[in-house]
């Protein structure tokens, strides 16, 4: 802690956003940099607790409470306060392999968990976090991390998400030969095609990727493992198999008028919109447009936002988002106490964008969807829902009541669903290495990330569900300090 | 997965962990017919073919403690915690048999360095014998 009375002198500062009608014009970063001024400031404002809850990354109500990879945070910021910052990008990338992506992407379960928050803002850990990582690269601090030896030993890490990204790296790192296979045409996972690039640019992900091929990491695109390569030919062909294949299997909805055309899932949304992004500037045209249309987005998460923000961006008539769970408190419940994650209303990009252009925020609370109606082409035209409460059954669990007389009727040219994910595809690789599941569907994985299968790990949304990229990043690290303990005899020196 | 395996049928082995290839082949001249001599570039390519199906049943492990990947204190770990391999005598060729965790290593037999190989090939024929 470089000034003591640092937390009483300064108070919370985040990054300026450009304009909402600035940025629904272009698909780049939101986000415009911090002085490095203002940094010093807000590092300052760690103080260092003797119990650092930021960086505990506890489960508390299923919900992470400070950082899930155990970020060194009160280490860095104290750093930044100091200008030390190549320490700082040291010491970050010592606990996670890319700072640049969860600097952008994290929801900051450690802001969550600051102790500054209990009665003041917290410290602006994820900013800073950014910040140290965009510094190191535009200094040339952040090089291939080539393993001074090999182990001779082979491992395929199936999956480029940032869990088998994770586990690629710490694998090579360790000195074994990695290869990454991915079905897409392009590496990332959700990182390259589910995050659009205004939240996560895509530049970025080709970077480090770049950097992990310059290390000696080999990535094959466009071959899907249990489709292309038989998984069979996997066991015999390498020392260990990684699997993060994540949680691929959408939630649909199935009810009456889903097979109406403009219904679409929402990744096929946003992976289509990042492809042609890319691979033109979405003059190819192939993607799902949602310009001059009503849009409803249903379901109110991250990815529910992302559809927002897009649609938005093209230039839609107008945007509804729905979501079944009821408004958030501005302020933590009595249930929901520090360090837990603070379950508040929060206006996100999307949402910030829609009100800016539309005059309010654009989610409905506490609604569910009856009904899709369609024309006589068989195109969508509106979608119907009906008003509910939240109520606790006599076991204790929540059940859905419906309002009578609250129905509603919504126009809509083109409906995402965007309501998470049931779990990993279970055709292909699963079924054909015969992986032993859980009772949620997931791939199950023993203390070392093996699965029933030996030889064969497995990380990620795989294994724990739909979850947050830190996440991700925490499970392929330990998968690959697994697969190491499991090649070097029982030892590793991953941490 | 290490390419060499053991080629030299069912005759009293040296597994060699290490790159010191002019000893081993003074080493292999030394021992004379009878014996045969198994490189191995460093711990893991030795547990390798430690664990290998065709792992013939006689064997002397002569070992550099300095290696790449896995080095010889790490190699031990594994093999002594290893049921199947944890009685195969271990040579250690050393520089520093006073260093304490030499001392510790507890190997079967020490020869130092710089290496006199009449001395290692007898050391490895006794155990071999043994």
């Amino acid at each position: 802690m470089g000034k003591p009375t640092g937390f009483l002198e300064f108070h919370r500062e985040l990054p300026a956003n450009r304009t909402p009608s600035e940025r629904v014009s272009d698909w780049e970063e939101i986000h415009v940099h911090v002085p490095t001024d203002t940094l010093k400031r807000q590092g300052a404002r760690c103080m260092d607790c003797g119990t650092p809850y930021c960086h505990t990354g506890k489960l508390i109500g299923g919900m992470a409470s400070g950082c899930p990879i155990n970020n060194l945070i009160p280490d860095w910021n104290d750093l930044i306060f100091r200008g030390q910052w190549k320490e700082a990008a040291v010491r970050l990338h010592q606990t996670n392999n890319f700072p640049e992506f969860t600097g952008r992407v994290c929801p900051a379960p450690c802001e969550g968990s600051c102790t500054l928050g209990l009665n003041d803002d917290p410290v602006t850990i994820k900013s800073i976090e950014c910040s140290i990582a965009d510094h190191a690269f535009e200094e040339g601090w952040i090089v291939p991390d080539t393993p001074g030896t090999r182990t001779g030993k082979r491992v395929a890490v199936v999956g480029s998400g940032p869990a088998g990204l994770a586990a690629a790296s710490q694998l090579n790192h360790a000195g074994h030969t990695v290869t990454v296979f991915e079905r897409a045409d392009r590496v990332g996972g959700l990182l390259m095609y589910g995050i659009p690039n205004m939240k996560l640019p895509k530049s970025m992900v080709e970077r480090r990727v770049r950097l992990m091929a310059n290390a000696g990491i080999r990535f094959v695109t466009g071959v899907e493992v249990g489709r292309d390569i038989t998984a069979k030919s996997l066991l015999s062909d390498w020392d260990a198999v990684v699997l993060c294949c994540g949680a691929a299997q959408a939630r649909d909805l199935a009810i009456e008028g889903r097979n109406l055309s403009g219904i679409h899932l929402a990744m096929e949304f946003l992976h289509a919109n990042t492809k042609s992004l890319l691979d033109s500037s979405l003059a190819d045209g192939a993607y799902i447009s949602a310009s001059g249309k009503s849009v409803v987005v249903i379901g109110g998460g991250d990815t529910g936002t992302d559809c927002v923000g897009t649609a938005l961006r093209h230039r839609a008539r107008n945007v509804t988002q729905l979501e079944i769970l009821p408004k958030p408190p501005a302020s933590r419940a009595p249930d929901n106490p520090w360090p837990q994650w603070p379950k508040v209303y929060k206006l996100d990009y999307g949402q910030e964008e829609a009100a800016a252009l539309q005059g309010a925020d654009p989610r409905a609370y506490s609604i569910q969807t009856k009904r899709f109606v369609g024309d006589e082409s068989g195109q969508v035209r509106e979608v119907h829902t009906i008003d509910i409460e939240w109520k606790k059954s006599p076991d204790g669990r929540m059940h859905i009541v419906e309002l009578p007389g609250t129905e509603r009727v919504f126009p809509a040219e083109l409906v995402l669903l965007a309501l998470g994910f049931v779990g990993p595809e279970k055709k292909g690789l699963v079924h054909e290495l015969g992986l032993k599941l859980d009772e949620r569907g997931n791939v199950v994985t023993d203390g070392e990330k093996m699965t029933s299968v030996a030889g064969v790990f497995a990380a990620g949304d795989m294994v724990r569900g739909q979850s947050l990229v830190v996440w991700a990043i925490h499970e392929g690290r330990k998968a690959a300090r697994g697969v190491d303990r499991y090649l070097m005899y029982g030892q590793s020196y991953l941490p | 997965m290490s390419d060499a395996i053991w080629t030299a049928g069912e005759v009293p082995h040296v597994l060699f962990v290490g790159d010191e290839s002019g000893c081993r082949d003074e080493l292999t001249a030394a021992l004379g017919a009878g014996w045969a001599i198994q490189p191995a570039n460093d711990g893991i390519h030795a547990m390798d073919l430690l664990k290998h199906p065709n792992r013939p049943a006689s064997i002397v492990v002569v070992l550099d403690l300095s290696m790449p990947v896995l080095e010889g204190f790490g190699f031990e770990k594994a093999r002594r915690a290893d049921s199947e391999l944890s009685h195969i005598p271990v040579v250690l060729v050393t520089s520093h048999a006073a260093d304490e965790r030499v001392k510790k290593f507890g190997a079967r037999a020490y020869v130092k360095r710089p290496i006199v190989v009449g001395d290692l090939a007898a050391v490895v024929r006794e155990l071999g014998e043994g």
